[in-house]
């Protein structure tokens, strides 16, 4: 057994091996934790920015409104950002699990702590309107962002299901002129809709509308809702 | 002279680990002390976790003295010296299996015949645990269930320190154990009479 000491000593000579920095050691426990952070950080935004697009969907307003209530509902999901959501949130756990204490937390147990920490931050995030502001950064600076992630493109742009949204080119008073999400222009009839408290009706607004195609480019409005949905205390009906 | 020599062993041997690895940062020579005091430990250790040949499992300790000393800064002397040698050892063990996935594992009882029996018998478990029979029976467990229970039984190890050597939390070891000792029974009955 001697031999095993006095040939492992020898080795650290000959070699010249030499203990690894104390420094290095704080280095990678602080990049872990630092990674930790910066994933429940980007989980929270992820969340934040789900809540609110999948908010401004108005879907939940429309209950009673929407056929095919399901099938809008899973269009509103902002698949996109909750994927990321759940990325970093897995992304948190491994490196949870991997710092210096991780292993004396069961699965359940740092996922639970980590859901609750990325569900209140994002929550934060999202009534301080922080959401509102990032997805308006992303949504200018990629141009595909807005098709590809806002559900409000998929759910809104589907005039023979009764969705349709735009953007105000004249008024009138018991109409509307509006170019779609897809620049097409329609004619919209608001004789007999429901316009809600947050929607101004001027030139170059951007609205939500429910109701129904009369023809190729004339839409009848039952409901008309603002484009950026702010919760049922601006849902109110006009006075 | 010889005196002499012999105090400062016996000085030493009375430090506590922690004590030891402060002054092996110092002065490489120290290192020899906490050598001894864990290799014969280690090496038992090892072939009772992967049943391979003393040479190998010498080699094996080898390498994780030298890990040791490299990562002597990153041990945290808020836990046990002992938890964190033994981490590194099963990490070696491990990735040596891992190197070496076809080699022959040793499936023989005699490799059995140089470790010593223990003294703390707790009931009629480990008795069984610990005949020559019986530790030929345990390499046929999986290797997490095997690996709690020779830590438990023949290392003698508290679940504090047996989660944080195999980084698992301390139900998951209770549970690894109580599951581990069914699945052992099992193979007893299924196996025991051809022994």
């Amino acid at each position: 057994m001697a031999k095993i000491s006095s040939d492992v000593l020898k080795k650290i000579e000959r070699e010249s091996i030499k203990p690894i920095p104390r420094y290095s050691f704080v280095l990678k426990r602080s990049f872990l934790w630092s990674l930790f952070g910066l994933n429940i950080l980007f989980g929270s935004v992820g969340l934040a920015i789900s809540i609110y697009l999948f908010e401004s969907t108005d879907i939940l307003n429309l209950i009673l409104s929407v056929n095919d209530f399901l099938g809008v509902l899973i269009l509103a999901i902002p698949t996109v950002w909750v994927l990321l959501t759940i990325i970093f949130l897995l992304v948190a756990y491994l490196n949870f699990r991997y710092t210096e204490r991780g292993y004396i937390f069961s699965f359940k147990r740092i996922f639970l702590i980590n859901i609750l920490a990325i569900l209140i931050l994002g929550v934060i995030l999202h009534l301080s309107g922080v959401s509102e502001r990032l997805n308006r950064v992303f949504s200018q600076s990629f141009t595909t962002y807005n098709l590809t992630v806002d559900p409000r493109y998929k759910i809104w742009s589907s005039p023979e299901r009764g969705y349709l949204a735009g953007t105000i080119l004249s008024v009138s008073k018991e109409s509307i002129k509006i170019d779609d999400l897809d620049a097409k222009r329609w004619s919209v009839d608001i004789s007999e809709a429901k316009i809600r408290r947050a929607v101004r009706l001027i030139k170059g607004e951007r609205v939500k509308i429910v109701g129904n195609i009369i023809d190729s480019d004339t839409f009848k409005a039952s409901d008309i809702l603002p484009w950026e949905g702010r919760g049922r205390k601006m849902q109110g009906n006009h006075p | 002279m010889k005196e002499k020599i012999l105090g400062k062993k016996d000085k030493y041997r009375e430090l506590s680990d922690q004590e030891i690895v402060e002054l092996v940062k110092e002065d490489l020579e120290m290192y020899k002390y906490l050598i001894e005091r864990y290799e014969r430990q280690l090496l038992i250790y090892i072939r009772r976790v992967i049943y391979i040949s003393k040479e190998d499992a010498e080699d094996i300790l080898q390498d994780v003295f030298l890990k040791v000393y490299k990562n002597i800064h990153g041990y945290n002397s808020k836990y046990k010296f002992s938890s964190w040698i033994y981490r590194i050892a099963h990490n070696e063990a491990v990735s040596f299996l891992r190197k070496k996935k076809d080699a022959e594992v040793v499936q023989d009882s005699d490799i059995f015949d140089n470790i010593p029996s223990d003294t703390n018998i707790e009931d009629e478990f480990i008795q069984d645990l610990k005949s020559t029979e019986t530790k030929y029976l345990l390499s046929k467990l999986d290797r997490k269930y095997r690996d709690v229970l020779v830590l438990r039984y023949f290392q003698e190890m508290e679940y504090n320190e047996i989660s944080e050597i195999l980084h698992i939390p301390n139900g998951t070891v209770a549970s690894l154990i109580s599951r581990g000792k069914k699945k052992f029974k099992l193979l007893i009955e299924k196996y025991g009479k051809d022994i």
